[in-house]
């Protein structure tokens, strides 16, 4: 295995700001859920290659120029990202939807912060979630959560 | 010289290597080999016993003030910390270099 493992949902002291669902036509939301399953399907095969910096890295590499920051579309695409793969009968993990949000946020353009942490409070737990413009666009690790790794 | 002898593992250079982030918690250290992506837990003595090894540079040169911590001998203290060093070794949660020059 390369990848950490391992998921909780416990909630932090920076709140996660819930997007409201997007109004978006039909076409659209079908649009925006087969972009979020290939980037499921790239993260699949990603991630059994290496460590989870290459993943990130790998997972990163596009020909998207940067876009500035956009926390609005950025709660959106983390939306789309977790009611989408939330409906797959396969791993649906913290882990995979970051990395998929990830991709996804990569393909727009838009930057973002992997976070890895973990919590020894009752028993060992670990999460991951994607921050940005140092805002959390996934569930972030609880009050005893510490950081591990910022990617 | 028996690269086994815990003599020569407790002169050797500890280092802990770039993909390997430790992280203390009031419990226990929890230690992430980014290579591997295993997850590994450190009790308070063990990463006592890491912390004050990686500072000084070698096992030997910690063992003293180990040996003082615990309240124990020295001899006793090297046998426990060239366990550990075997174990974090083969987890790769730390490199272990040449010993240092007699």
């Amino acid at each position: 295995m390369s990848a950490p493992t391992g998921g909780t949902t416990r909630r932090s002291p920076r709140r996660l700001r819930r997007a409201a669902p997007p109004r978006l036509s039909r076409s659209r939301r079908v649009a925006l859920a087969l972009e979020v399953l290939r980037a499921y399907a790239t993260v699949r095969v990603v991630v059994r290659r290496g460590p989870i910096t290459q993943t990130v890295a790998t997972l990163r590499r596009t020909n998207t120029p940067d876009r500035p920051d956009d926390p609005a579309l950025g709660r959106h695409l983390a939306w789309a990202t977790v009611k989408t793969i939330s409906l797959l009968p396969a791993d649906s993990r913290c882990l995979m939807r970051a990395l998929v949000l990830t991709r996804v946020m990569a393909r727009r353009g838009l930057r973002s912060e992997f976070v890895l942490s973990a919590s020894t409070a009752s028993s060992f737990e670990a999460h991951a979630w994607i921050e940005h413009a140092g805002a959390p666009l996934l569930e972030p690790g609880g009050d005893d959560h510490q950081a591990l790794l910022r990617l | 010289m028996d690269p086994h002898d815990d003599t020569h593992l407790l002169a050797r250079a500890v280092t802990v290597p770039a993909h390997v982030v430790f992280r203390e918690f009031p419990q226990e250290t929890v230690a992430l080999n980014l290579d591997t992506g295993q997850f590994h837990g450190l009790n308070p003595t063990a990463s006592h016993i890491v912390t004050s090894v990686t500072r000084v540079g070698t096992a030997h040169e910690a063992l003293d003030g180990l040996a003082e911590d615990y309240g124990i001998a020295v001899d006793q203290i090297a046998r426990s910390v060239a366990a550990l060093l075997r174990q974090l070794s083969t987890r790769e949660l730390i490199v272990l270099g040449e010993a240092a020059a007699e």
